[in-house]
């Protein structure tokens, strides 16, 4: 059973996809914000991240980074508002693999992870 | 020529040939020949040797043997000129040493005709390929 | 015309003076096309724009004065040498020309030019505006480049790495497309180098992306996995890769290891004119080609031995079945190299169109500036040669071409006081015969001169006059091919770098080739181009008669009938069929050919019908098989010339069938 990990510092958002992953038959962790997204990924070692981008304490492409120094290998989505281009651009030059934007269709969101966890 | 060459001894009929082996590229089984019209009597016709056209000559005709019904048979491919040209035999014997013997000249007959020499228990003519295809396959009556 | 401020007079020496530029835009062109880069070239181009630009805007020409503007541009950064010439630079000049001369056409008809100026001007003002295309001779590429972009492709290149220009189309509705561009970069990157992009990375990173990122990339991958890295990156609706174009020169130098994958869609880059890239090619290199010749040579002469053991070991009685087995597998070897060594060989095959095409300009271009009127003709113009074949024929041919325009065919006032139609014609056709490829450059000039001929010899101490007042006509124009005999003025520059009749021939026997020649005074002069055709192809209808399969040439047969009952009429003492009103004579190819007939000559069966020498004969046959481009073999020199027989081909079945030469057929037949 593949693992995801939602990072977002919103509760609500982390609630829906939480419902929509586990729906699918995925296993779901969260993290509030950056910080806590390395401390958890050290714990659980998804399979897979969902990173929001803005959040408080430690942002999402620094989180990124740290994630990825520690686990070259990791795949991580960045969850995008509209109008972050610059911003995901950076993230995936960070590493992240691939986005989607939110608010997201949830056949996106699902064909997105589906596509890295198979 | 008293000494020992390596030979093809060849079958037709009745009759035995020998070939030098430097004279001889290869020995063909069953050819599927291609019969072309307006060619001169003895030419059975061309075949394909691994994507050449390869003439052949048939052995029964330019010895002037009585035709025999076709069976199996073989041809020997001779160098001629820098191409190549088949011989249509009834069967490639072996491969041996052959020493022709002291031959009178009334025997020998033709200019191919090397010499004879004994071989396997029968009398076998010792010939030269390139004289017995000729200059060029109308040059052959 | 109501939009010109100008008189009537005013234009008709406008169109005069446009019509003058045009010819040297013309002349300029082709010359910057076949010998690159000449100062003078380009500075005549230049002036030849710079003036219709200023009388089509002083008489108001709002079309022609834009078109010429914006050539102008271009031929100013050639002449100054921030431009190449590279082909895709001329064709669009070529380009500019025909509609400049379309404009001029509509105008001199009292018509208005009604077309699109808009692609023309800004494929032009692109050309003029991009920064940095290498002028260096060497390498340079069809694409407007950066400078340090272009340095970099070519230093790749030089290091055996390949440039390819690879396309990526994202989805219109992808609403990141920068990191989308991005992601493609990361993927390219990781074959190889990226030089450059279309949109820059910069750009990328400012997010500045359309629809469409070109990627100039360095890499040893093999198409097929550029195409899926990027491929992989996720909006991404399709990839184009193509490789970057090269001058010819270094197109043939290419280094052999081309990463190329043979089902990919790669367009190819032209090269001096070229075709448009055909899905279904790839370009593969001289010496690849002759390096798999080498190796099925080798795999030739093993099985030849192969052959020989098997054979030799057929004799032992043990173990009969392997060594049978043994037998069956050998010949099966034997096949398939034979069929290798085919396709090698039909690889090398190269269409004489490519000699050919540029033939009907050149013969404008030149009749026009010797004030001849020359209607030329091709034909046979697929006609298949081996490479190195075509490779020597081009300048012979293009010389005897000069040679008609020049000596052969007179002006139109010369003519027409001779009873001649004032338009000359100049016939070049391509065919096979026997065993060979013929190519014959005929005119309805003036012919061969003898006495001229003669007196030439005689001035040049070649022969004395004794020897010829002796000689046949046919004899003295055999003197033309000696070197020393081309006269000063076949060394001008119309007739090409002092190439002489003495060049050609030893050009065309060098290739074990002959050439001939026939005239007659005041009536024309043909010269005949006598070519190996041991590897020529050809397209064929494969008959049955006899029992035995047989190949017609398929550019001799008119049509294909079935034969009924009675549609075999006598006349004559000959028999006769009478298609589309015409009655052609027939004869059963069997009976032709004295094989075994299968039916009683009741003349059913099939009737090819081929044409030699302008005459239709019909051949019946008892089956039609099927068309195929056949490759030709020579019957070798034991069987000599056959006549009615062109060669030999190997079929399908690796049985061979007899190829029939009309001509050599028909002609004891109707004599």
């Amino acid at each position: 059973m593949a693992k995801v990990l939602v990072v977002d510092d919103s509760e609500f958002m982390r609630m829906r996809c939480r419902q929509l992953l586990s729906g699918q038959g995925y296993e779901v962790v969260e993290a509030s914000n950056g910080e806590e997204a390395v401390a958890r990924y050290e714990e659980e070692k998804p399979d897979l991240v969902m990173m929001d981008i803005t959040m408080p304490v430690m942002d999402g492409i620094t989180a990124v980074r740290e994630i990825k120094k520690r686990d070259p290998q990791a795949r991580i989505i960045m969850c995008s508002a509209l109008g972050q281009q610059a911003m995901v651009l950076e993230a995936v030059k960070a590493g992240a693999k691939d986005f989607v934007v939110k608010p997201f269709q949830p056949e996106r969101l699902v064909a997105t992870v589906r596509k890295f966890l198979g | 020529m008293s000494e020992e060459e390596r030979c093809v001894i060849v079958r037709v009929g009745e009759e035995r040939y020998a070939f030098p082996i430097r004279q001889v590229r290869e020995v063909v089984s069953t050819p599927s020949l291609t019969f072309v019209p307006r060619s001169p009597r003895h030419v059975a016709g061309v075949m394909n040797l691994r994507g050449q056209v390869l003439p052949v000559v048939d052995l029964r005709k330019r010895l002037n043997l009585p035709e025999e019904e076709k069976r199996e048979r073989k041809v020997v491919v001779a160098d001629w000129k820098g191409e190549v040209v088949g011989l249509l035999v009834d069967e490639v014997e072996a491969v041996g040493e052959v020493a022709a013997a002291e031959t009178e000249e009334e025997v020998r007959g033709e200019s191919w005709v090397r010499g004879v020499a004994r071989s396997g228990g029968h009398l076998v003519v010792v010939a030269d390929i390139v004289s017995l295809l000729g200059e060029e396959s109308r040059g052959i009556s | 015309m109501e939009s010109l401020n100008a008189s009537e007079e005013e234009i008709r020496i406008f169109l005069e003076e446009v019509e003058e530029q045009l010819e040297l835009l013309e002349t300029g062109l082709l010359k910057l096309e076949r010998e690159g880069t000449d100062p003078e070239v380009l500075a005549s181009l230049f002036r030849a724009a710079h003036t219709v630009k200023g009388s089509s805007a002083a008489v108001g020409h709002q079309a022609m004065a834009a078109a010429t503007h914006a050539l102008e541009n271009v031929l100013d950064r050639l002449r100054r040498g921030e431009l190449h010439p590279a082909p895709g630079v001329v064709s669009v000049l070529f380009r500019t020309l025909d509609v400049l001369r379309e404009m001029k056409a509509d105008l001199a008809e009292g018509k208005e030019w009604t077309g699109d100026l808009g692609p023309l001007l800004r494929e032009l003002r692109q050309m003029a505006e991009t920064p940095g295309i290498l002028a260096e001779a060497g390498i340079f590429f069809d694409e407007p480049l950066e400078e340090e972009v272009a340095e970099r492709l070519r230093e790749g290149e030089a290091q055996g790495l390949v440039p390819l220009k690879v396309t990526v189309r994202l989805a219109p509705e992808a609403i990141m497309p920068a990191v989308r561009a991005y992601q493609a970069y990361e993927a390219l990157a990781s074959l190889g180098e990226v030089a450059g992009s279309r949109p820059s990375l910069e750009e990328i990173e400012q997010e500045k992306v359309e629809a469409e990122v070109v990627f100039f990339l360095l890499t040893r991958e093999a198409r097929e996995g550029v195409r899926a890295a990027a491929a992989s990156v996720p909006e991404v609706l399709g990839v184009e890769i193509e490789r970057l174009g090269l001058s010819p020169r270094v197109a043939e130098n290419l280094s052999a290891e081309e990463p190329g994958s043979p089902s990919g869609a790669a367009r190819e880059a032209s090269l001096g004119g070229g075709a448009a890239g055909d899905n279904r090619t790839v370009r593969i290199n001289v010496e690849v080609l002759d390096r798999l010749m080498n190796l099925v040579g080798e795999l030739v002469i093993d099985r030849t031995h192969l052959a020989r053991l098997s054979t030799l070991l057929g004799r032992f009685e043990e173990a009969e079945e392997e060594i049978r087995e043994l037998g069956r597998l050998s010949a099966h070897l034997a096949r398939v190299t034979g069929f290798l060594q085919d396709e090698i060989l039909k690889a090398r095959m190269v269409s004489i169109d490519r000699v050919l095409k540029k033939l009907p300009r050149l013969v404008r271009d030149l009749s026009r500036s010797l004030g001849k009127e020359v209607d030329f003709e091709i034909r046979g113009e697929d006609t298949e040669l081996d490479r190195s074949v075509i490779e020597v024929i081009g300048d012979p041919i293009i010389h005897l071409i000069r040679n008609a325009l020049d000596h052969g065919i007179e002006t139109p006032e010369e003519r027409v006081k001779a009873g001649k139609p004032p338009r000359g014609k100049l016939v070049l056709s391509a065919y096979h015969r026997e065993n060979q490829i013929v190519i014959e450059i005929a005119d309805d000039g003036r012919g061969l001169d003898a006495e001229k001929i003669r007196r030439t010899a005689l001035e040049r101490g070649l022969l004395t006059r004794e020897r010829l007042e002796e000689m046949t006509e046919r004899e003295l124009w055999q003197l033309l091919f000696l070197s020393g005999f081309s006269t000063a003025r076949e060394v001008t520059e119309l007739s090409g770098r002092g190439v002489g009749l003495d060049l050609v021939r030893k050009n065309i026997e060098g290739i074990g080739g002959r050439v001939e020649v026939d005239s007659h005074p005041g009536r024309g002069t043909t010269f005949f181009l006598y070519l190996p055709l041991t590897l020529a192809t050809i397209r064929a209808l494969l008959v049955e008669s006899g029992g035995q399969v047989f190949a017609f040439p398929l550019s001799g047969i008119v049509e294909t009938l079935r034969v009924t009952p009675g549609a075999v009429k006598k006349l004559n003492r000959r028999e006769v069929m009478e298609v589309r009103g015409k009655v052609v004579p027939v004869f059963r190819l069997d009976e032709v050919l004295c094989l075994p007939s299968a039916e009683q000559g009741n003349g059913s069966g099939y009737a090819v019908l081929a044409t030699a020498g302008g005459m239709e004969t019909g051949f019946v046959v008892d089956a039609l098989l099927g068309e195929q481009e056949i490759v030709i073999k020579n019957l070798g020199g034991y069987l000599g010339e056959i006549p009615g027989f062109l060669g030999a081909t190997v079929l399908g079945d690796g049985s061979l069938a007899l190829i029939l030469d009309v001509r050599g057929l028909r002609e004891p037949l109707l004599n």
